[in-house]
């Protein structure tokens, strides 16, 4: 029996280096399987060309647009990304940028000259009824560099 | 003498094992994380319908901004159309009266070659620019305006 146990222990640490490597690489491809597997990053890309192509690219100045973004709200909130920085417009480069996980955004420009300005992210509290953001479609030179859509409070 | 010869063997032996092992684990890493990629990674091709969306918003400027002279000139200023973005992603061709606008030597607007729209080849190659050509009437001339697309998505790290 002592024996055994000695070369059960023996084996262990002559493998232990084994064990090791094997646990850290298995548990990095967990991670990066886990990051990857709710689709965040493709969504991003859809949500940012659906945004800037079907609904800035197509807005008329003085438009008020309110857009169901409980997929993506979703997917941000389970992967951790901050309520307030999921949408934002770049009026400067004329682009919206999506952000659905921590490592990086993906971004889409609108080939119209327009500006977008006050967004807001709602929660919908109602039953049925979806998150959504809200934003104003304007043209002016006073408008900020940055809109991000925030958490309506 | 002939057991440390025996040694030195099993000591090299283990070490072969151990890189073998590290080989085998990038195989495996390499082999999911291409995976993954070929999975997720692929763009959303947004091309086909942007070039529908920009053909359409320069046939209802020419419709309803009404051509003056300079109207050819300004069209980005008259269409309120981002300069930038579209030079950098898109071909635009406008022709009036014209059977064959893609051969057209004389466009009334022109921005980037035009010819790969005509290109039987690039339907079917993802390279190539998606198109988009439609017709439009104004005062009794035939505008044919012609679209590229090329743009795609910018990956930010913040």
């Amino acid at each position: 029996m002592k024996n055994k146990k000695g070369d059960f222990g023996d084996l262990l640490a002559k493998n232990l280096i084994y064990l090791v490597i094997a646990v850290i690489v298995v548990a990095a491809l967990m991670m990066y399987i886990g990051m990857n597997a709710n689709g965040g990053g493709v969504w991003e890309d859809f949500y940012a060309k659906e945004i800037s192509g079907k609904i800035v690219n197509l807005a008329v100045v003085g438009d008020e647009v309110t857009l169901n973004v409980q997929r993506a709200s979703e997917i941000a909130l389970k992967n951790g990304v901050n309520k307030d920085a999921m949408f934002t417009f770049d009026n400067k480069n004329k682009e919206v940028c999506v952000k659905l996980r921590l490592a990086g955004s993906t971004c889409f420009a609108y080939v119209k000259n327009i500006q977008v300005e006050k967004c807001e992210f709602k929660l919908g509290l109602a039953e049925g009824a979806g998150n959504t953001i809200t934003f104003n479609l304007f043209n002016s030179d006073k408008a900020e560099e940055k809109v991000t859509c925030k958490l309506a409070r | 003498m002939q057991i440390s010869k025996i040694n030195k063997r099993g000591e090299l032996g283990d070490q072969v094992m151990l890189i073998i092992f590290i080989f085998l684990l990038v195989l495996i890493s390499v082999g999911v994380v291409s995976g993954v990629l070929i999975f997720f990674g692929s763009e959303y091709d947004f091309r086909a319908v942007s070039s529908e969306v920009l053909n359409y918003n320069i046939r209802d400027c020419l419709n309803k901004e009404g051509l003056d002279s300079n109207f050819f000139g300004n069209l980005y200023e008259k269409c309120k159309l981002n300069e930038n973005v579209i030079n950098s992603s898109y071909i635009i061709k406008i022709c009036a009266d014209s059977k064959d606008c893609i051969s057209d030597a004389g466009p009334k607007f022109v921005y980037g070659d035009a010819v790969q729209c005509g290109l039987k080849g690039g339907i079917a190659n993802v390279n190539y620019p998606r198109c988009s050509i439609r017709e439009i009437k104004v005062d009794g001339i035939s505008y044919t305006v012609i679209v590229g697309s090329k743009q795609g998505r910018r990956l930010a790290s913040g």
